[in-house]
């Protein structure tokens, strides 16, 4: 269930502040509403990322590889490239994956999977933009300007309080997107998530949308 | 020693009363005065048990129904005005009117398990799975405990571990790898698909497939029977409603919305009727016999009618609604007496002879009605024993006030207006073609006879229920959004403890697999057996991982694991279940959140009485294959919605044959008695015949179908016809054809008619139909006794008399 979470944080994270720039602004639902403006101008989003998660159950810090892409209203494709071959393509209510061991297409409904439902309907609200209901679950602060860094804790009170330490989020210099984000689980694994080369507003290539892409 | 005979004893009683009049008078009007004041105290009741046969399997199925938390939801249905509003406000409006929800009545809002607590579910799950560990799980593992199967099991663990979102599946697959909490897993999400609906969960909400409505269930301990607190529920119900904001709509889909509906629109009816009949009865008797003592007729079946309910109240401790409708309809018939004396002495100038010789035939009238009514205290259906102890005590007090009260008070002058009333209608009796009369009637008799074999008889209970339109048009609104227009069938296994009810269920569930239809079989036995049964399981699983077991479990992981970098703690709650596996409980045998929210649906407790509920498609061939496992047992039993309607008619309608046939056996042995004659009978007869027939005929013409409530009415019917045939048939013999009994036989019909006329304006479909029946078979009745009745009576009585003396 941690992981979950955790995941869905990351990936919240990453695509609702990618592209933000802080300003100092004191309040911050002021400035998440502002952002929420911002975020409701992106409509395609796409970008390499590295994944390394740090997890007990392994015995080596395990790195991922892949493309990240995003169309409004819902489209979502998540290809890996190592250490295995990946993709999964989330179009509406159905999602299509393949992995190169098995090179099996299988089409799953959203439905089907809660976890993976409670995740992408997170993903959702964040790509629309809706990150003022972040706060009902965390308390942020600015940790450091330049390069700009935000940390948000769990409120006590929230459900997530009990899997999630803290998340950080680490802006490119320029404040452009998101270079970097953390999430610190309580059990001591941890997330970190790095995206580079982001492109906004491009129209996606189309072979980005198949789930047997060969990037 | 004088010979005694009826004349003589009513003689003797009605001067022993003239004597004391001013005694009787007074307590009449004292034990009126009493009734009108009990009234307010007597509790009326709208639960259609009382409508039930005793000790059927109808009632026991309602009592079911009443009883556990199946029939007691109120769902709510809600969705957004505009296509404009997101979703999350639509969620929100829903979570917030759950939590805003706060009464008595309200047991529990259902919190529909979601994705929120699988993870430590999981966990208690993986720990129980030992406990359900049986022969074909131990074959399954033998064949998977190989280096080959592991590593491809671990391959797809490592896969999944990295997929988005998979890490927490990643996660339970290692803490079970070989999947031997599957099948547990499986059997709840089946269990928990029988909610009945199509539903999908997202963001803590129920919501229809195409996310435009949502729903919230709510548990009430109100029975949907109870029309009082149903009242008070709803009204509550709707003030929360009325909280929403704007842009938010939202239907109540609950029994209790029938209850509340049918309550107000009897209530409205009764209401209705009784104002209309008494301004209808007050024009006729005030305003055209310009006579105040006829308001003594017009009180005396009201005073009656109150102290039959306040007498019914005293021995059911309640009355029901639609003895309370069927007041109008005695008040009808118990008036008919105070006609018939009214006329007596209205014509005689109060001359007491009069009143003595009309008593006879009113009192035969009045046995033979109460005969019919009398018939009814012999059901099985405690409505009907009601009906008929307030009938047989409201016409008694009624013909006891008729004969002995009403001529003290109307003693005195004849009535000009009355009389000229009767020799207005004694110039149209005496107008009828003798023969054309028969033709007619023989050609009447013979057509709606011919026409009235098409009469269908209509079983449906549904056809009495006067719910609203609004309620079932939010009905079918809600069953098009969220299916559940077919409710499963309920198989109940009944327990002294839970345990003994577990037992029972497994068992149970056990016969359905060698049935071969566990598919459609949602049963707790899946994920729940017996104590024994888990012991026996755990024992089973324990044998099977032995230490030898364990030690191979153990390298194969090393090996294989080290392929994937999987750490030690990766594996280590299924190395630690594999050695120390839960200890089985009594009682509830784990502790998981949607393993309680499966049992809420599934266990009822009811009176220290333990209930396991199965449900399975209401379809006759899951009938067939489950009813022989439940008649195995008297703690089994199976209710079907669809059988249940069915058994409910077949329940109201097996009593109508017998109550028709003693009907039928009372008013021809005690017209037989009375009137001593056989041809005489036969005469009084034919208004009853003629009545049915009309009925039957016209029911048929006009493509309706013949009801319980129709045939209860057709009964009365019979009861009143006879009176006219046999008041006609003394009539014919001791007077001739005399203008006092037409008229007063045409008063008695006019408000009959009258008050099962107002019926007719009734909304409910029980009144409506009663009104209908009533105002046809008195309509006919009274038509065939006032023409047909003197004319056979002439051609065939006093024709074979001539004959006789011409020979």
């Amino acid at each position: 269930m941690r992981k979950m979470i955790s995941l869905a944080v990351l990936m919240s994270l990453l695509l609702g502040m990618g592209g933000a720039c802080l300003h100092a602004e004191s309040d911050a639902r002021v400035f998440l509403a502002k952002l929420e403006n911002k975020f409701s101008l992106i409509n395609t989003m796409r970008a390499d990322f590295v994944q390394e998660k740090e997890l007990s159950y392994f015995d080596k810090k395990i790195r991922i590889k892949g493309v990240m892409c995003f169309e409004k209203p819902d489209f979502l494709g998540w290809h890996v490239t190592e250490p295995i071959v990946y993709s999964m393509v989330i179009n509406g209510k159905t999602i299509r994956q393949w992995d190169g061991e098995t090179r099996k297409v299988q089409i799953i409904q959203v439905e089907s999977n809660p976890a993976l439902q409670i995740m992408i309907v997170r993903m959702r609200e964040w790509f629309t933009g809706n990150f003022t209901g972040f706060l009902e679950d965390y308390d942020f602060t600015i940790e450091n300007k330049d390069p700009v860094i935000l940390v948000f804790v769990p409120k006590e009170t929230s459900s997530v309080a009990e899997f999630i330490e803290k998340v950080k989020i680490i802006f490119k210099e320029d404040e452009s997107y998101i270079h970097q984000i953390e999430i610190n689980e309580k059990g001591g694994d941890s997330d970190v998530l790095i995206f580079d080369d982001v492109v906004l507003n491009e129209p996606l290539n189309p072979r980005l949308r198949n789930v047997k892409v060969n990037i | 020693m004088s010979k005694l005979t009826f004349n003589g004893c009513f003689s003797a009683l009605y001067d022993f009363i003239t004597k004391r009049q001013n005694a009787f008078i007074s307590l009449f009007l004292f034990l009126t005065v009493a009734a009108g004041a009990g009234i307010f105290y007597v509790t009326f009741e709208n639960d259609i048990k009382f409508m039930l046969p005793d000790e059927s399997g109808v009632r026991r199925s309602i009592n079911f129904l009443d009883s556990s938390r199946i029939s007691n939801n109120v769902v709510i249905s809600m969705k957004l005005n505009s296509d404009e509003i997101p979703l999350s406000e639509l969620t929100g409006a829903i979570k917030e009117f759950s939590a805003s929800i706060d009464s008595p009545l309200i047991t529990k809002v259902k919190d529909i398990a979601g994705a929120s607590n699988m993870g430590k579910d999981a966990n208690e799950i993986i720990a129980y799975a030992p406990q359900l560990f049986d022969k074909a799980d131990q074959e399954r593992l033998t064949q998977q405990i190989t280096g080959e199967n592991i590593k491809e099991r671990f391959a797809l663990i490592y896969r999944q571990m990295l997929m988005p979102g998979g890490s927490f599946m990643g996660a339970i697959m290692l803490r079970d790898p070989f999947g031997v909490s599957l099948s547990v897993l499986s059997n709840i999400e089946k269990l928990s698909l029988t909610l009945g609906y199509d539903v999908v969960f997202e963001d803590g909400v129920l919501l229809n497939r195409d996310k435009s409505h949502a729903m919230v269930i709510m548990e009430t301990s109100v029975p949907v029977t109870d029309a009082f607190l149903s009242r008070k529920l709803i009204t509550y119900v709707k003030e929360q409603l009325s909280l929403l904001p704007d842009y938010v709509s939202a239907d109540i889909i609950a029994g209790h919305l029938h209850a509340v509906d049918n309550e107000t629109i009897l209530k409205r009816d009764i209401g209705l009727v009784s104002i209309t009949v008494l301004l209808a009865f007050f024009i006729i008797f005030i305003c055209v016999f310009k006579d105040m003592g006829t308001l003594t007729i017009f009180i005396m079946p009201i005073a009656s009618v109150l102290m039959a309910i306040c007498l019914t109240f005293f021995i059911f401790r309640q009355v029901s609604y639609f003895i309370a409708g069927m007041a109008a309809v005695i008040t009808g018939i118990a008036i008919d007496y105070g006609i018939h004396v009214y006329s007596a002495v209205r014509v005689s100038g109060g001359r007491s002879e009069r009143v003595k010789q009309v008593a006879k035939p009113i009192m035969v009238g009045a046995l033979t009605t109460m005969g019919v009514f009398g018939g009814f205290l012999f059901s099985r259906v405690p409505g009907y024993r009601q009906l008929a102890l307030f009938s047989v005590c409201g016409i008694s007090i009624c013909l006891f006030y008729s004969l002995f009260i009403l001529p003290q008070i109307l003693r005195g002058k004849r009535s000009r207006n009355f009389e000229g009333v009767s020799r207005f209608i004694g110039r149209g009796h005496r107008h009828v073609k003798k023969r054309w009369v028969v033709y007619f009637w023989g050609i009447f008799v013979l057509l709606a006879a011919l026409v009235s074999g098409r009469t269908v008889f209509e079983n449906d209970v549904r056809q009495f229920d006067g719910s609203s339109k609004e309620t079932l048009a939010a009905e079918d609104k809600f069953h098009g959004t969220w299916g559940g227009g077919e409710q499963p069938a309920i198989f109940v296994v009944t327990g002294g403890s839970l345990e003994e009810a577990i037992v029972c269920n497994e068992i149970v569930y056990n016969e359905v697999v060698k049935s071969g239809a566990e598919a459609g079989f949602a049963s707790i036995a899946t994920i729940w057996p017996a104590l024994k049964t888990r012991e026996a399981n755990l024992d089973s699983w324990k044998r099977f991982w032995d230490a030898s077991k364990r030690d191979e479990v153990v390298e194969l992981f090393k090996e294989n694991g080290a392929l994937y970098d999987f750490s030690d703690k990766a594996f280590s709650v299924f190395l630690n279940t594999l050695a120390n596996p839960a200890a089985v409980k009594e009682g509830v045998p784990i502790n998981s959140e949607l393993f309680e929210n499966i049992i809420e649906r599934f266990v009822n407790e009811v009176d220290g009485e333990y209930q396991i509920l199965s449900f399975f498609p209401d379809k006759d061939k899951y009938i067939k294959k489950f009813s022989p496992i439940a008649v195995n047992s008297d703690r089994t039993f199976i209710i079907s919605r669809k059988a249940f309607s069915s058994e409910l008619s077949q329940s109201i309608s097996s009593e109508i044959l017998p109550l028709s046939i003693a009907a039928a056996l009372i008013i021809i042995t005690l017209t037989m008695v009375f009137l001593r004659d056989a041809r005489l009978t036969c005469i009084a007869l034919i208004p009853v015949v003629s009545a049915i027939l009309s009925i039957t005929g016209a029911l048929a013409l006009t493509g309706t179908s013949l009801n319980a409530s129709a045939a209860i009415a057709a009964l009365i019917v019979c009861g009143l016809c006879i009176d006219y045939g046999i008041f006609m048939v003394y009539s014919c013999r001791d007077y001739g054809r005399d203008e006092a009994t037409a008229t007063a036989v045409t008063l008695s019909a006019l408000t009959t008619l009258i008050g099962s006329g107002t019926l007719l304006l009734a909304k409910h479909p029980i009144l409506f139909s009663i009104g209908r029946t009533i105002t046809l078979g008195v309509l006919a009745g009274f038509l065939t006794s006032f023409f047909v009745v003197p004319t056979v009576y002439t051609l065939w009585i006093e024709g074979s008399k001539e004959r006789r003396g011409l020979a």
